[in-house]
């Protein structure tokens, strides 16, 4: 914050009664609050990159989305997903945030939280077979409900050659009022189209395509 | 001041008057008449609302003539309850005994505004009096409103709905159809400065400290500055204690839904032993849990609200020099049906109508995340003093500190908040009141000039960007003057406001909005840190012309209004420079820095009679707005065109463009008395029409729809002990907006619904002692629907049925040999 001195005293005997927040009283040194360069709470994913490693050896293949400017105005690109039709891959996927220097690994802070969150993958043009290929306690000791899946690793199996969509959404899923929104079938629902409990904090989307 | 509300009965019969026993028909000759006054100044109440009931006669209502006299015929001896309202002072109730041909009463109201010199005549003060068209809670109408938050208390007036966010009882006053931004609220005098540019930030002012909330609504740039396009509110304070006593209020509030309760107290104290010393303290807490609507409760939207402040103050004739401090501190859950979730599912949730998870809502008072605590410091000066014969000099400054923090729905490792804003303003205000000037043939010129100056800190926290941090300089220099002839009043203002503004933008920024073509670059001087300074300058005139006629003599109860306005707006801080995912919706919102100045070129006419059995108030308006910032989507490129990718999927993007709007509507609300009867009926509508005159375009978004409340009065007859006793009932229908531009919007507006309403309260005065007690209840038949004009409409419910209960107590006593008590 910025304040004249000349009043600093008043400001000074309001903040005295009620313990209210101060800063730097400088005109000259631009805090720009919001360009991330000290420690605040974060929860901004601003990169998605899928690793397709086929089980029967051979080169991964990777692709990335990224939104380089966060929420801001320009949009984010994803890369394209090339697959070979009859092959099956083990899919793994990490999330950063690149926002911050040095990049903040959130993956990371997703297996800690395992219980709370899920990835779902759809594939509209029905290309692949997906199965989850971790779960809960792989990433600490399952405490709540059922040991459901998590999806940071997947088994991807491209069966059809074509082109298609294929998205990533990572659900944020919190107990609510003490019982928990992650509960088992929600991939069943979110194939049937239901709106699930929770938040989003990724849903991204790339061309994918079996040759 | 109860006790100062002492009427004076006075003899002013012939002695040789025979004493009257019986009371027969013939008996029934006696006159009665009052003068009310002033207390604070002496000065004559006109259009003052005398209420008398004499024994055994159903209760009849008149209004004091210019004179603030009023003369009664007719009236049988015994004793008679009079009750006298002002909607600018405390009202006062009394028994006058009725035994002479002539009784002489009078009645000192005690002021609910500021003390001014005789010399000077108010112009922007409440009542018939203004060119514009304004409305008052003060009284018992206020006390009713204890307990809600700013918007809520005034809804009640005709041409003002509410902006409803999704926390627990947070709410924006719209006023003519114009939100946030473009309407101004003025506590004490002082501008608030608050985020005002968030949908879901009401604004941070405690009712509780209102002795007397006014709107004027329409324009009134050139008396209270920008932003007052839609209207102003001032909330202004009890006057502080003139004379030695001690007075003051203890309330108490529960509520049903949400459920909770409250208390507030006041004191004032003017010590006999240091004469013209005055001070007050006072404060109020309330905690609710969360609302429920009638199917299910909107989760976490519990909320915990508290204020203190005090002042002190020196008040002489001549000078008045008040210090004082404030303190807000709001804690509110925002309901956990708003959540981010893909576009599918919002439009699933907006066709399901009940949230996904509502199996799992509770009403607990807990307070989870989301929600947002705000702290709001106000520090203030006010100094007065009296120019004798050349009028007088009125002086604030004024320190603000807005603290707010939101913290949203994340990973449990994460205990902070998410975005925390703080906006600091000092602001010093001088204006001075010349006397009335005396230009013959009955002309009398009477006015106000005055100066202001802002400086405003803001600073941004957050991961991602959406408000740069900023600091400006503003200032303003005007004068209001005004021709009051016999039975016509003309009023010219004009306004000089100049705005400098410098935008701290980070790397990311910069270069987003730079590469967006949003951003005036040649503006911009980058900075080592490679983020960029962004200045903006703007400079603008405003001016205004009306005029109020009374144009028959024989009803001087019939007044005329217009008022034709040309007024000017500066973008603010979000219109320039947004840059980020608006709170709590999934679309992104982009400023544009080259935005100019909106100007609104406004007429507005009223017709207001205030009869003894009939008042009535109707406005009609038009404003056009030039360069009207509107807030549209702007289809984009890439691979999500026409959306913007970003990691929580496609978003449509919004932006700030000039576009030309034309808004249009009127108000009607009346209040009719049975002559005779103690029944009244009370009405109101309002309706507001507003296009976006752009090629292809149609409506605006978020206008409220149209309204209309009828309600039903019962007035109990008074008692030994008790007053001024209704029993009501009523209903407001809020009909479907049916005039929307949908691709404006997330979702078609709500259908039309009807919600009844009841209350009931008594008054016990007593010499120095007034207690209320009323029951209200609302949403009567547990009616499921949404409003237009709530943000809450896309996830869930409003409320369902529920009841308040408030209690207060007020008393005053004099002390000392200069006691007010009679």
């Amino acid at each position: 914050m910025h304040f004249k001195k000349a009043l600093g005293v008043f400001f000074l005997t309001v903040c005295a009664a009620t313990g209210c927040v101060t800063g730097d009283d400088d005109h000259d040194d631009h805090d720009h609050d919001d360009d991330g360069d000290h420690d605040h709470e974060t929860e901004v994913i601003s990169r998605v990159e899928l690793t397709f490693t086929p089980t029967g050896g051979g080169d991964a293949v990777t692709a990335a989305f990224s939104d380089p400017d966060g929420d801001g105005g320009t949009s984010g690109t994803s890369e394209p997903i090339e697959l070979t039709a009859g092959t099956e891959y083990e899919l793994t996927i990490t999330l950063t945030n690149d926002l911050e220097d040095p990049p903040v690994d959130i993956t990371e802070e997703i297996r800690e939280e395992a219980e709370e969150h899920q990835i779902f993958i759809a594939d509209d043009a029905l290309l692949l077979t997906t199965a989850y290929a971790d779960l809960e306690s792989d990433y600490g000791s399952n405490t709540v409900d059922e040991d459901l899946p998590v999806g940071l690793v997947q088994t991807v199996t491209a069966e059809t050659a074509g082109t298609g969509n294929f998205r990533v959404i990572l659900r944020h899923l919190p107990e609510l009022n003490d019982s928990p929104q992650k509960t088992a079938g929600l991939e069943e629902d979110f194939a049937a189209g239901t709106a699930l409990p929770g938040d989003v904090d990724v849903d991204v989307s790339f061309e994918l395509t079996v040759i | 001041m109860i006790g100062s509300l002492a009427l004076l009965a006075i003899l002013a019969a012939p002695p040789e008057a025979p004493p009257s026993v019986a009371t027969t028909e013939d008996d029934c000759t006696l006159r009665w008449r009052v003068d009310v006054v002033d207390e604070d100044t002496g000065e004559p109440v006109p259009g003052a609302t005398v209420e008398i009931q004499p024994s055994d006669q159903a209760p009849r209502r008149y209004q004091t003539n210019d004179a603030g006299t009023l003369l009664v015929r007719r009236l049988c001896p015994g004793p008679m309850r009079v009750s006298v309202s002002k909607s600018d002072h405390a009202s006062s109730s009394e028994t006058v005994e009725l035994d002479m041909p002539e009784t002489l009463s009078v009645v000192g109201l005690p002021a609910l505004h500021d003390h001014h010199s005789e010399h000077v005549i108010l112009i922007h003060d409440e009542g018939q009096s203004t060119v514009g068209s304004s409305e008052a809670l003060a009284g018992a109408d206020l006390a009713k409103t204890r307990g809600q938050g700013l918007a809520d208390a005034i809804s009640t007036m005709s041409g003002v709905t509410t902006l409803r966010g999704t926390a627990g009882g947070m709410a924006k006053p719209v006023i003519r159809g114009q939100v946030g931004r473009r309407n101004l609220i003025i506590f004490d005098g002082i501008r608030h400065e608050g985020q005002k540019w968030g949908l879901d930030h009401a604004p941070e002012i405690d009712p509780n400290a209102a002795g007397r909330i006014t709107v004027v609504k329409g324009a009134a740039t050139t008396r209270f500055g920008p932003d007052a396009i839609g209207g102003v509110v001032l909330v202004d304070p009890r006057p502080m204690l003139r004379s030695p006593g001690v007075a003051g209020e203890v309330s108490l509030l529960g509520m049903s839904n949400a459920l909770g309760g409250g208390g507030a107290f006041r004191i004032d104290h003017a010590p006999a032993r240091a004469p013209g010393l005055s001070w007050r303290v006072e404060g109020n807490i309330a905690r609710h849990r969360a609302v429920v609507t009638p199917d299910y409760p909107l989760d976490n939207t519990g909320a915990l609200t508290w204020n203190a402040g005090g002042r002190v103050g020196y008040l002489s004739e001549h000078v008045d020099i008040i210090a004082g401090y404030r303190l807000l501190r709001t804690q509110a859950g925002i309901c956990s049906c708003l959540r981010v979730s893909t576009n599918e599912e919002f439009q699933i949730g907006i066709a399901r109508s009940v949230p996904p998870e509502v199996d799992l809502y509770s009403t607990e008072f807990a307070i989870e995340r989301p929600r947002q605590e705000v702290w709001h410091h106000l520090a203030h000066a006010h100094a007065r003093v009296g120019l004798g014969e050349a009028g007088e000099l009125h002086l604030i400054y004024a320190y603000q500190f807005n603290d707010r923090s939101e913290f949203e729905s994340v990973r449990s490792n994460i205990t902070g908040p998410q975005i925390e804003l703080r906006l600091g303003t000092h602001r010093g205000e001088l204006h001075y009141e010349h006397v009335a000037v005396d230009l013959g043939w009955g002309w009398a010129l009477v006015g106000t000039l005055g100066g202001e100056v802002n400086y405003q800190v803001n600073a941004f926290d957050s991961a991602n960007t959406l408000i740069p941090d900023y600091r400006q300089w503003s200032g303003g220099a005007f004068a209001v003057e005004r021709f009051v002839g016999e039975q016509i009043e003309f009023e010219f203002g004009a306004r000089y406001e100049g705005l400098g503004r410098t935008g701290l933008l980070s790397e990311r920024d910069f270069l987003g909005q730079r590469a967006g073509g949003r951003l005036d670059e040649s503006a911009c001087t980058r900075d080592a840190d490679g983020g960029a300074e962004c200045q903006q300058q703007f400079h603008t005139p405003s001016a205004s012309a009306g005029l109020i006629a009374h144009p028959s003599r024989k009803v001087p109860e019939l007044n005329l209004r217009l008022d034709l306005n040309s007024s000017a707006r500066i973008p603010a801080i979000d219109e320039s420079y947004m840059n980020g995912a608006a709170p709590s919706f999934p679309i992104l919102g982009l400023g544009d820095s080259h935005l100019g100045v909106e100007r609104t070129w406004g007429a507005a006419t009223g017709i207001g009679y205030g009869g003894d059995w009939l008042e009535l108030e109707l406005a009609a308006y038009t404003n056009y707005i030039d360069d009207y910032i509107y807030f549209t989507p702007e289809p984009q490129e890439g691979q999500c065109a026409p959306l913007s990718c970003t990691t929580r999927g496609p978003f449509p993007v919004f932006v700030f463009r000039p576009v030309d709007a034309l808004f249009v509507g009127g108000e009607l609300r009346f209040d009719l008395r049975a002559p005779r009867l103690p029944l009244e009926l009370s009405g109101d509508a309002a309706w507001v029409r507003a296009w976006d005159l752009s090629p292809g375009e149609t409506y605006l978004t978020y206008v409220p729809a149209d309204r209309y409340g009828l309600h039903g009065r019962w007035l109990w007859p008074d008692t030994k002990v008790s007053s001024r006793g209704y029993l009501e009932i009523g209903g407001t229908f809020v009909d479907r907006q049916r005039r929307y531009d949908v691709e404006a919007d997330f979702a078609e507006p709500p259908p039309a619904y009807v919600i009844l309403e009841a209350g009931a309260g008594v008054e016990f005065p007593t010499d120095e002692v007034l207690m209320r007690l009323s029951l209200r209840g609302t949403n009567l038949l547990n009616q499921r629907y949404r409003e237009y004009t709530s943000l809450l409409r896309y996830f869930a419910d409003e409320p369902g049925w529920g009841v308040q209960l408030r209690f207060a107590v007020e008393f005053s006593a004099g002390i000392g040999s200069e006691g007010s008590s009679t």
